[in-house]
Parts: structure tokens; C-alpha cells; sequence
């Protein structure tokens, strides 16, 4: 059962009719006995693994709080880790490692007996696997009290609208939700069906639209020339965007109708300036659980700089691989960690280019012979303003004036600069998306050496036109979302705007959504 | 109370605003005569020939009305379509019968996979929603693209979903005075591009329900109205001979039940010294350029023709071309040894 999907919207409508119709000491059944159905509806069986992981991290959670030995607390912790983290190993990452082995002993020579698993992947089992791992995590660290109720601990790992594709929650934001009186609200219903619309606008219209030609032109790469493929991988950067942040909207608007906030998962990361800043806004509930979990554990940044180094590179190679068992996706992982890290060591020349820079922009005109009148930028609460200081000539030497708190360049610097490095984080991004989309490592190579020496005629069809459109629309829309904080100020709005903007998403999806119930790309996750 | 009234408001809101909007376009809709999104459809309907040639792009720019018009004195319409099939061939004829007499003749193209269940082939039906309310039989076939399809046809924006930039394209644009539905290809095929075939031939019992159901419609039709249903299997540049003698046998007992349907093979594999090899003739594997496709008519124009009431063993004998002084091709049936 898709969110892009009629079948979805009938048993939502039943489930939150249900859900304030009932008291509150039972809708927690409710919403668990729904996430389970909900669950049930792709593999039946496969609700097993969850309940496994469930009742681990459970019983681990308890054992944890109440024994005071640190050891044994340790001890409890490593024996969830390495429980779930195997049901993982099994399912997703088995066969990858084991056919690496084959080919590796192949060459070697060397007899291999260990076949291949004939097993599908259970669908969000490396979101569950990491939202219940966050729980034990906090336990361990005393930040969060272990759950004694199971039925609210088994809803907080299966809650349906983040079940498959997250965001992953952490228990501090979520648990106590569950158990907080929940008033029906029209306000809230308004605004968190306007974020489904919103996030079924970015899926059907937009992904979807975009899936088309990427499909068209990735399953078939060896038939066609650089400039398409190059066109396509352009399209898949916002199809993944829109068709992963898509969810996240629909997840969130749903539960925001039920009362229950979950975290903000996508903040225009295109617009992001580094790489660094695009992780804190791209998949941001991952790039925090991983710098919570693992970064943060292996010395964060209080170890020395090479260290710190090997940290990153192993978060970003970590991060690859729980996307999938494929070099692919280890590729994406570690081409971003080499960003990352190329990013940090020029920080420091950075900022001393800028502040050179923003020194040579400052100095304006000579007023007299003896002075010269310097405008200086300053950051005030109430936006930037520009202060007129005369000095005399002898003393405007520019380290005098370079102070990076005072002297900031011109608007217009800031727009060069900030479009620049703009672009520049974008098509780094869209670099390692190649190697995200293709189907294998050759592929990859393949269209990353098209892409450079094949400028051929590019495979047209008439959804370019619609792509074209929807990515600006989207892009105009996302900016305006963010800059006005739409989606969690919408009264401020007059109610006409509201309406007139949740009718147009409708009908923007009835005309143009793509319906043929696409699954979404992270539930392979 | 006030609440409810806003929701309420909202809602018919909502309602009429779908309503003025799919009138609206598909009053527009109506109005293309040219595009694969529908306007073709129109066009279609709004011809009244004596040969209609029915399915998918291997019809389309296989079949010259003109070479057919010329050989049998008779006007003739492409309505082949590119990307569709016979699910495309038997909604369009559905509501083509229903504004015009029967026609003498229906040739439809058929291959190995045109009987065989496809979920793409039915989401691709849906360039038919603005004729939803106008025939039952579309109205069957696009209700069976999903459970909740009844449902989604409440609404009467949603029979222009995925087609407006189209509807205002094609608004603009209109086919020649002379535009039969044939479409010529150009170019030449390069062998090396075509994979080798590997066509999996359905049993009679993979025959899906819902398109031998339209069939029993169509040759019920054409029954009662004295109308050729005449079905052509398109060369290929590969065939694999084992495949298409398989499909033969297939289809043959398939046809056994329709003693009114004739059945013409123009593939590779019956007439391998027309088009074995001859990469001067294809497109690409499945399509012939303009030059075999004017081959290809005039060898269904002499079927056509001379073999009223063919059968299956009669019309796989080979076929020899000439040509003639005045430029065009005759196809003839060589004599049975």
C-alpha cells in the first residue's frame, strides 16, 4: 500500500475517523494494529523480522536502565547492536559480501561452497532497524527512560507514516507523543493536509514526471549518447529529491493531522553551499543519527585532525552502504566523504581568501586628500547595515580594515559568491548521483565517460517540457516555502492564499500527476 | 457548526471547479486532430473510409492507404498507433462504428504478444479517458486499469491527467489536407543494432480474457455486417522460425472458431526473399522504413485482393515482387509446385 495510492487514502480516511472517534487510552491499538496491517500489506510474513527487532531492543532497553553495572550495561547494548544489526547483515547485505567472497576466491582459486540467498529485501528495514537502534542508544546514555509499555514501544518502531521510508525519529521526540492527549483540530487538519498535497504534488508531479525520461534513458544507457544521459542525471537529482522529501511531507502532514510532529527529514538541500551544509539539510534525520551514533562515539571532533578525518570517511562510507549492498552506492558514499573532507581542509584558506577579498570590496572612494570614507557592513538583528566611517588615509591599510567581524563585501559579492558555491555543491552532488542511479559500477563508468566525450543528439520526448517546468516550479516553491516557513506558520497566511494553494496542488496532481502508483525509491532501503 | 459549513463549502468548491475544468479541456481536447496523446484518435473518428488498418506503430508505418487505395480502387485510413496495440485498435474502432457504416474491410496487425495480458498496454488506454461516458466497451477496458478507477473517473479532471500540455500543443496544429494516418519512416538499418529475437509464445490459454472478449465483439461486428476482418502479422529483420511456426500453430487454432477471420502472413520467416536480410527495407528490428513499407502494402493490397477468403496454409505460400513501369511494386503469389 503506496501513499501515492487510492487504496492509501481509503485506509487513512478509516484510520483517522477511528482515531478521534476513540478515547485516548486506546488509540495507541488503534494506530498499532493499522501500522501492523499497513505493514502487512507487502510481505505478510516478513511483520516476524519487525517484531523481532522490536522485542530485542525492547527487553534491551529494560535490561539497560535497570542494572547500574556500566559493563553489563555496555554489554546489554552490544547484544542489541549485534541482534538487529544481524537480521540486517542477513537480508540486505548477505549476499553482496558473499558474492564479493565468490569472485574473490574465484581468483584466488580457492573452493567456495556458500551459495547465494534467495530472499527479498523486507521493505524500510534499514529505517526501522536504525529508529529502534536510536532508542537503545539513548537508553544506554541516559537521555531517554526505557519504555515499560511494549504496545507504545512497538507503535514508536512501526508507526505507519514513517514505518518505510522514516524520518527516523529519536524516542525523545516521538515516545511521549503517543501518550499526550490529541484533540481534534481543523487547524491541524487543514495544515497537515496541505503538506500531504504538498508532498503527493512532489511525487506524482514532479518524481514521477522525471522518472520517465531517467528510466528511459538510464535502463537503456549503452543506446544512448553523453547529452542525454547527462539530461537524465540532471532529472534524477530531482527525482530522488522530490520523490524521498515527497514521503517525508506526506509522513509528516499525515501524523501532523493526528497531532504528532515528526521531525523536518529535507531543507532545500540543493541550496546548500558546501557539502557539509547540504548534509544538514539532505536526509537530515540520518546525517544527525549517524553523527549522534557513530560520529560523535568515534571521537567527533575533539580528536586530532587526521583522526578526525578517518571518522568522516567511515561515516560517509557507513552511510553508502545502508543505502545498499552494492559498490555503487559505496562509490556515492565515499565520493561524498572525500568532498566532505576536501571541503574542510580548505576552510581555513577559505576564510582567509574571503576576508582579503571582503577587504578589497569595503574600500570606497577618497573623500579628501587626507581621509578616505569606508563603508562597513554590519549584522544587526534587524538585517545588515552599512555604516560610512571616515579614517584617515595613512591608517586605511587593509589589514586595518580587514577585521572580519566589521568588514563584510557587497550584496552583490554575497550572491556572486553564494551562487557560485551553489552550483558548485550541486553538480558535486549530481557527480555522485550517477554512481546512486546506475545499475552497476561498469554502468557508472560507462556514463560518467559518455557524459564527458559523447555529445550526441539528445533523446528527446515531451516530458523534458514538463520535467523542465516542474523543477522550476519546484524550486521557486521551495524557496518560498523556506524563507516564509509555510508549513508551520500557515495561519499566517490569510485564508484565501491557503485555500487557493491546497486547491491548486490538487489540481495539479488530477492533471498532471504521473498515475501509474510508482513505488517510491527509499522503501528499498 | 460554522466549521463544517466552511468544509462543506470547500467541497463544492472543489467539485465545481473539477467540473469546469475537464469540460473545459475536453471541449479543447476535442479539437486536436493531430498528437499521439488523442488528437490522432479524433482525426480517426472524423474519417469515414472503405479499408480501416487498425494497430500498434507496426501498422502505422507499415500500411499505405494510398498503395491500397491504388491497387484496389478503394479509401483507405490508417489509424495504427505508435506505443498501443490491439486494446488501442479495439476501443477506437468501438467508437468508430458508432458514427459511420460498416466498413468493406478491417486489417488488423497482429503479433506473437497482441493476445498476451499487459499491464503497460492498459495504463497506456488511458489516452481514451475523455471517452469514458461515450462507449461501454472503453469504459470497460480503462475501468480495468485499477480497482479504484471507477472512482478516479468521479472526477472529470482526471480524464485530462497527463495531457494538457498536449491538448494546447495540438490545439495549434493540424495534419495535411492528404494525412491518411500513414506515418513513413526514413533510414536505414544498421544489423548490428537489432538483438538477436527471443519472442516466448503464448498458450491459447494465456490469451487474455478481456481482449478475447473484444475480439469475439469485433468478429461478431464484422459477421453481421458483411465487413473482412482481415488480421496481418509485420516483418521482422530477425524472426526466429521456431517461434513464429509456434505462433502460427497457436494463433491457427485460435481461428478455428472464427470461420469469418482471415489470417495474412507477411513476416520474415513466410516470405524470407522479401525481407530476409534486406536492411535497405527496416527501419530498425521491427519497423520498416518507407520503401518496405510500400512492399509490404502492396503485398497485403494482393492479398487483400485475390485472397478473399484465405486461410492459413494458403497465404504462407511465398510471394514474388515485380516492378512495374510506372514505378510501384506488385506482389505476386507464387504458384504451389
Amino acid at each position: 500500500m503506496l501513499f501515492n495510492s487510492l487504496s492509501f487514502l481509503i485506509f487513512f480516511l478509516i484510520v483517522s475517523s477511528l482515531y478521534f472517534a476513540l478515547p485516548h487510552r486506546f488509540r495507541w491499538i488503534l494506530l498499532l494494529g493499522a501500522s501492523c496491517f499497513f505493514y502487512m500489506c507487502f510481505i505478510p510474513i516478513y511483520i516476524l523480522i519487525l517484531a523481532a527487532t522490536i522485542a530485542v531492543d525492547y527487553v534491551a532497553g529494560i535490561l539497560i536502565e535497570r542494572t547500574p553495572d556500566h559493563a553489563r550495561k555496555k554489554a546489554y547494548l552490544m547484544m542489541s547492536i549485534v541482534s538487529v544489526c544481524a537480521i540486517l547483515f542477513v537480508f540486505k547485505y548477505f549476499n553482496f559480501f558473499n558474492n564479493n567472497l565468490a569472485a574473490l576466491a574465484k581468483v584466488l582459486h580457492w573452493n567456495y561452497p556458500i551459495k547465494t540467498l534467495q530472499i527479498i529485501l523486507p521493505i524500510g528495514l534499514s529505517f526501522h532497524t536504525f529508529q529502534s537502534l536510536s532508542y537503545v542508544f539513548e537508553v544506554y546514555r541516559g537521555r531517554q527512560p526505557a519504555e515499560k509499555h511494549f504496545g507504545l514501544y512497538s507503535l514508536y518502531v512501526m508507526y505507519f507514516p514513517q514505518l518505510v521510508a522514516g524520518p527516523i525519529e529519536r524516542p525523545q521526540n516521538l515516545l511521549h507523543q503517543f501518550k499526550e492527549v490529541k484533540q481534534f483540530d481543523w487547524q491541524r487538519l487543514w495544515n497537515g493536509a496541505s503538506l500531504c498535497l504538498w508532498g503527493l504534488f512532489k511525487k506524482v508531479v514532479v518524481a514521477d514526471s522525471l522518472a520517465i525520461y531517467t528510466d528511459t534513458i538510464y535502463n537503456h544507457s549503452q543506446q544512448h549518447t553523453g547529452s542525454s544521459l547527462l539530461l537524465a542525471t540532471y532529472f534524477f537529482a530531482f527525482q530522488i529529491y522530490c520523490d524521498f522529501s515527497g514521503y517525508s511531507d506526506i509522513a509528516r502532514g499525515i501524523s501532523r493531522i493526528y497531532g504528532i510532529e515528526l521531525m523536518k527529514n529535507f531543507e532545500t538541500p540543493y541550496f546548500a553551499r558546501s557539502i557539509s551544509e547540504f548534509w544538514s539539510r539532505w536526509h537530515i534525520s540520518l546525517s544527525t543519527w549517524f553523527r549522534d551514533y557513530v560520529y560523535i562515539p568515534l571521537g567527533g571532533n575533539r580528536v586530532p585532525m587526521a583522526r578526525s578525518m578517518f571518522n568522516i570517511g567511515v561515516v560517509f562510507l557507513i552511510s553508502g552502504l545502508w543505502h545498499g549492498a552494492n559498490w555503487t552506492f559505496l562509490i556515492w558514499g565515499a565520493l561524498h566523504g572525500l568532498y566532505y573532507l576536501v571541503w574542510r581542509s580548505l576552510e581555513p584558506l577559505a576564510a582567509d581568501v574571503k576576508r582579503r577579498i571582503a577587504a578589497i570590496g569595503s574600500i570606497r572612494l577618497v573623500t579628501s586628500a587626507a581621509t578616505v570614507q569606508v563603508p562597513v557592513r554590519l549584522l544587526t538583528s534587524a538585517g545588515a547595515i552599512e555604516v560610512p566611517v571616515v579614517v584617515p588615509e595613512s591608517e586605511a591599510t587593509v589589514p586595518l580594515l580587514t577585521s572580519a567581524e566589521t568588514a563584510r563585501p557587497s550584496r552583490a559579492w554575497d550572491y556572486l559568491r553564494d551562487s557560485f558555491l551553489i552550483l558548485l555543491t550541486f553538480h558535486l552532488v549530481l557527480l555522485s548521483w550517477i554512481f546512486f542511479r546506475a545499475a552497476n559500477l561498469q554502468t557508472a563508468l560507462e556514463t560518467l565517460h559518455k557524459i564527458v566525450v559523447d555529445h550526441g543528439p539528445l533523446f528527446w520526448d515531451p516530458i523534458i517540457v514538463q520535467g523542465v517546468l516542474a523543477i522550476l516550479l519546484l524550486g521557486a516553491l521551495d524557496l518560498f516555502h523556506r524563507r516564509t516557513g509555510f508549513w508551520d506558520s500557515q495561519y499566517k497566511f490569510p485564508k484565501w492564499l491557503r485555500l487557493g494553494y491546497a486547491v491548486a496542488l490538487l489540481f495539479g496532481i488530477v492533471l498532471f500527476g504521473v498515475d501509474s502508483g510508482t513505488q517510491f525509491i527509499y522503501f528499498q532501503f | 457548526m460554522r466549521r463544517l459549513f466552511t468544509f462543506i463549502g470547500v467541497i463544492a468548491l472543489i467539485v465545481i471547479i473539477d467540473i469546469a475544468l475537464g469540460a473545459s479541456l475536453g471541449s479543447l481536447y476535442r479539437k486536436t486532430r493531430t498528437g499521439e496523446t488523442g488528437g490522432l484518435i479524433n482525426d480517426a473518428l472524423s474519417r469515414n473510409p472503405q479499408i480501416l488498418l487498425l494497430g500498434s506503430s507496426r501498422m502505422r508505418h507499415h500500411g499505405m492507404p494510398t498503395v491500397l487505395n491504388r491497387k484496389l480502387s478503394l479509401t483507405a485510413y490508417n489509424a495504427g498507433m505508435d506505443g498501443q496495440d490491439f486494446l488501442y485498435a479495439m476501443m477506437l474502432f468501438d467508437l468508430w462504428q458508432r458514427s459511420y457504416a460498416p466498413p468493406k474491410a478491417i486489417v488488423l496487425n497482429i503479433d506473437s504478444d497482441s493476445f498476451e495480458k499487459s499491464d503497460e498496454e492498459l495504463q497506456r488506454a488511458g489516452i481514451f479517458s475523455f471517452y469514458y461516458d461515450d462507449s461501454p466497451l472503453v469504459r470497460r477496458i480503462l475501468n480495468e486499469r485499477s480497482r479504484f478507477e471507477r472512482l478516479k473517473f468521479f472526477s472529470r479532471a482526471y480524464r485530462a491527467n497527463g495531457k494538457v500540455f498536449a491538448i494546447f500543443k495540438n490545439l495549434f496544429s493540424h495534419p495535411d489536407s492528404d494525412f491518411d494516418g500513414f506515418e513513413p519512416l526514413s533510414g536505414y538499418l544498421s544489423p548490428q543494432t537489432v538483438p538477436a529475437p527471443h519472442e516466448s509464445i503464448p498458450t491459447l490459454n494465456e490469451f487474455w480474457s478481456l481482449k478475447v472478449e473484444c475480439f469475439n465483439q469485433l468478429a461478431d461486428y464484422c459477421r453481421k455486417h458483411g465487413t473482412r476482418l482481415v488480421l496481418v502479422q509485420s516483418p521482422r529483420y530477425r524472426e526466429d522460425p521456431h517461434a513464429h511456426d509456434a505462433w502460427v500453430n497457436v494463433l491457427s487454432q485460435f481461428l478455428a472458431n472464427y470461420p469469418n477471420v482471415e489470417f495474412v502472413d507477411l513476416s520474415t520467416c513466410a516470405h524470407p526473399n522479401v525481407f530476409r536480410d534486406k536492411t535497405e527495407l527496416f527501419k530498425d528490428g521491427s519497423h520498416l522504413n518507407a520503401h518496405g513499407a510500400e512492399i509490404f502494402s502492396t503485398m497485403l493490397a494482393d492479398a487483400l485482393q485475390t485472397n478473399p477468403h484465405s486461410s492459413l496454409s494458403r497465404t504462407s505460400s511465398p510471394i514474388e515482387l515485380s516492378a512495374q513501369p510506372n514505378g510501384s511494386i506488385t506482389a505476386k503469389r507464387a504458384s504451389s509446385p
